[in-house]
């Protein structure tokens, strides 16, 4: 899978003077979102899982990665933006031990203090709380995600009906 | 020493080890309620445990300390510095009290004279006097001010003149410290003139040494050389002491000169003179001489939980993938014949799951054995009020973890009290009210649909409802205007500070026991349930998930999903004919040889896509006296497999227990019967 092979080789992306930290890039619902690495322990291919009854539409269900069993959340459905569409390229991102589907990973890279920037009141296609800060990246504003806010257990445990 | 008596003393180290950090950290830092709190729990267990072994010595003392942690938890007096520094002592005596309790031996009288010191100034502060600093610092004093006879043995690093120190600067400390009795110079080590280098320190000391110092106290004057000499230091009066140095030191003439010089007797030494060592006599010799050191060692071995976890998670891979091979030698055989293969994979897959059942076995204990020993604290605790009790005990062959056995072991204890005190009434009042005069307790296991169930019921005089509220409402639990149900009010004994004992007692009612009950049970992610009616008893289930468990099952696929059905949840299976179907019309049962059999579209009430099959099949479960059919697509078969819990996101879901998964790599739901019926019940209403 092309977009699985990133550029591993970014020693020289470490030594980068001043404060500088490293995200995860990637597409949902066709949109570039940021997520902090240190955040996501692991990429995979988009692999079947286990639909689980009477939980919300976008808890997907559980998979299996090596032996634990792990939930799978869509993401864009998370933002209640409709389901993903799963593709050659889709792919899961393991944040805290849950699953996310995505369209594709895009890259890793850092990103400069001066190039992020407090998030907008309004404006944005996804609600104000699951963003965390943007972010200039290629001449484009992205959201950096705020993975309390996407992966609050409150709410993503919250049974259907009840 | 038997397995409770162990349990007993690591469970009590464990509770004065988290007393004592709460201690010290209020001693150098703030005093926080949680602190107070968990100290204040640590008490009343160990009081609770120590009463279950009969160790009047230890709840008495215990509980004088409770009951002034209780006033301080309450608000009424405020903790200070000498209060820490008190209860830090306290601390030490009851370890004193613990260790004197298991070895079965009678407390030294220095000790009991130091315990009734202690408990006399706990009262000081219970009773509300003012702070009477005198009497800590006096007790302080004497501890300090009795002077104790220390063995002192020294020996120098060849590098000590270096140093710069010299040997008379450490006789002139010790001089300024106390008393230096004996004095004898080990010179055994100095070679022949001509070969004498003068820069080396050739000599060694064994003094007695008279003084009011700790030990630490005496370290402390070796402080800028301690790497320069090699100190030993005990209390010369302690027992098999020289014998240790003498083994210690390994110098042959050591002991011989000790005698010599008195500072020791020949009867101290289990071993002869210079007699050459065997290594039988070595071994005897040391369990003597070491008591205390043999007790902590022990045949049974305790292995953090999470390694043994680790292990079964990797056997489940091994035996994962063990399965892919079986597959692929099976679809291989079509072409040739690979018999042999196909024989070791299956003896492989054979031995792992040996293994495996190996691996999971560890962790599991029979209850039985933990059971049994509430038979005493039952009928101790009836008989120190007065009440005549049966207390009947069945299921004790249920298996269950052992952590989760011992970490129930409290919360039974509590609620076993519980209803010995406040359920079971006493013999007249019983008799008045037209019952036996003698009650019953009840402590029954059993395993049902993936969990254990454990219920204690008594036949007493059941929860007061209105009374129960009414607290509640004093305390500010609940509103004046509520709408609870009766089950809900029951649930208010779980909550913090709700007693309806009306006095203390050191069996309970002191509103701390329910609440931490609850606690325990739901980190063990159990439930905990209480049914009641007034005048004739109460019942507390509690529901214990095996997270860690074999469960035995039967696989069935409805729509795209594989669910695992408990396999002692299921009756029957039977197919539903398209015949039956048609009898049925638009209801939702079916005739089962001329009964009616309630029917559970799993399809329809999981929301799962069309069934792939067209044949449907019932699997007839059964939980207590219900029968149910569940309406499944396919039956899979038998599927033995490790309970999986699905992570916190699922925590809410009713119906289904875990996941497991199966030799594909795919997961299947397990299925929480009682509570799938229950769903629907709910969903029809």
């Amino acid at each position: 899978m092309s977009s699985l092979d990133l550029d591993l080789d970014y020693e020289d992306e470490l030594f980068v003077i001043g404060d500088a930290q490293q995200y995860l890039f990637f597409k949902s619902g066709g949109a570039i979102y940021a997520i902090d690495v240190a955040d996501v322990s692991e990429m995979i291919e988009y692999q079947t899982f286990t639909r689980v009854p009477m939980m919300q539409d976008f808890i997907k269900g559980v998979t299996n990665i090596r032996g634990s069993i792990v939930a799978v959340v869509d993401l864009l459905e998370r933002f209640g933006l409709g389901e993903t569409k799963v593709g050659a390229k889709t792919s899961m991102i393991i944040v805290r031990n849950i699953a996310l589907i995505i369209d594709e990973v895009h890259d890793v890279a850092n990103l400069l203090q001066e190039n992020i920037k407090e998030s907008l009141e309004f404006g944005c296609k996804i609600e104000q709380r699951f963003i965390q800060n943007m972010a200039k990246y290629n001449d484009t504003h992205i959201a950096i995600l705020n993975c309390d806010e996407i992966l609050e257990i409150s709410e993503l445990s919250t049974v259907k009906g009840s | 020493m038997n397995e409770e008596l162990e349990i007993f003393l690591e469970d009590c180290d464990d509770q004065l080890q988290m007393m004592e950090n709460a201690l010290v950290a209020m001693e150098k830092e703030s005093v926080t309620e949680e602190d107070i709190g968990a100290i204040f729990r640590a008490v009343h267990t160990i009081k609770g445990s120590a009463g279950m072994f009969g160790f009047d010595q230890i709840v008495a003392f215990t509980h004088t300390g409770e009951n002034l942690f209780d006033k301080i938890r309450q608000g009424e007096i405020e903790i200070n510095r000498e209060m820490v520094s008190l209860f830090l002592l306290c601390k030490d005596h009851v370890e004193k009290l613990i260790e004197a309790a298991v070895d079965d031996e009678p407390l030294s009288s220095d000790d009991k004279a130091n315990g009734e010191e202690l408990t006399a100034a706990l009262n000081v502060y219970i009773n509300g006097k003012s702070v009477k600093k005198e009497e800590v610092v006096a007790l302080e004093n004497s501890v300090d001010e009795a002077a104790l006879s220390w063995h002192i043995s020294i020996r120098f690093n060849k590098d000590f003149f270096t140093t710069g120190m010299s040997i008379n600067a450490i006789f002139k400390f010790l001089d300024g410290m106390g008393k230096v009795l004996k004095n004898l110079a080990i010179t055994d080590n100095i070679p022949l003139l001509e070969e004498l280098d003068p820069m080396l320190p050739y000599i060694g000391f064994e003094l007695l040494f008279l003084g009011a110092s700790s030990k630490e106290e005496i370290i402390d004057v070796f402080e800028f050389i301690k790497d320069d000499v090699d100190l030993i230091i005990f209390l010369s009066d302690e027992e098999g002491s020289y014998e240790t140095l003498c083994k210690q030191r390994n110098e042959e003439r050591l002991q011989a000169l000790l005698i010599e010089t008195e500072f020791t007797t020949v009867d101290s030494f289990t071993q002869e003179l210079h007699e050459a060592e065997t290594t039988v006599v070595v071994e005897t010799t040391q369990e003597e001489a070491a008591p205390t050191i043999k007790k902590k060692t022990s045949s049974s071995l305790r292995v953090d939980s999470n390694k043994i976890d680790k292990l079964i998670n990797y056997m489940s891979e091994i035996v994962i993938a063990n399965s892919k091979i079986l597959s692929l030698v099976s679809s291989e055989d079509e072409e040739e014949e690979n018999s042999e293969l196909h024989e070791a994979a299956n003896s492989m897959k054979e031995l792992l799951e040996h293994v495996r059942d190996g691996i999971m076995d560890i962790r599991m204990v029979q209850v039985g054995e933990s059971f049994n020993k509430y038979n005493r604290i039952v009928n101790d605790t009836a008989k120190k009020i007065g009440k005549d009790i049966e207390f009947v005990i069945s299921g004790g062959d249920t298996e269950l973890d052992k952590t989760v056995v011992e970490r129930i072991s409290d919360p039974l204890v509590h609620m076993l009290r519980n209803s010995i005190d406040h359920g079971i009434e006493l013999p007249q009042e019983r008799v008045a009210s037209g019952k036996s005069a003698k009650g019953r307790v009840d402590l029954r296991a059993y395993p049902d649909s993936g969990s254990i169930v454990i219920e204690i019921e008594d036949n007493g005089k059941g929860l007061d409802r209105d009374k129960i509220l009414e607290k509640a409402i004093a305390n500010g639990l609940v509103n004046k205007n509520n709408n609870l149900s009766d089950e809900d009010i029951y649930k208010l004994i779980f909550e913090a500070g709700l007693s309806t004992a009306e006095k203390v007692s050191d069996i309970s009612g002191r509103g701390v026991g329910m609440d931490v009950v609850r606690r325990n049970i739901e980190d063990l992610r159990g439930t905990i349930e209480i049914a009641s009616e007034l005048g004739k008893g109460s019942k507390i289930t509690i529901r214990l998930p095996l997270t860690l468990a074999i469960i035995d099952g039967f696989l069935v696929q409805v729509g795209e999903t594989k669910y695992i059905i408990p396999l002692e949840n299921i009756k029957e299976c039977i197919e539903l004919t398209p015949k039956e179907e048609q009898n049925m019309g638009d209801n939702e049962f079916i005739n089962l040889r001329g009964e009616m059999l309630p029917l559970l579209n799993v399809r329809t009430l999981l929301n799962e896509k069309e069934s792939l099959t067209k044949r449907k099949n019932i699997v007839i479960v059964y939980f207590g006296k219900k029968s149910v059919g569940l309406l499944v697509d396919e039956l899979l078969g038998e599927y033995q497999t490790v309970i999986k819990s699905l992570g916190e996101v699922f925590d809410n879901l009713v119906g289904v227990s875990g996941g497991s998964i199966l030799g594909s790599g795919e997961i299947a739901l397990i299925f929480d019967i009682p509570r799938l019926i229950e769903l629907k019940s709910r969903v029809v209403e």
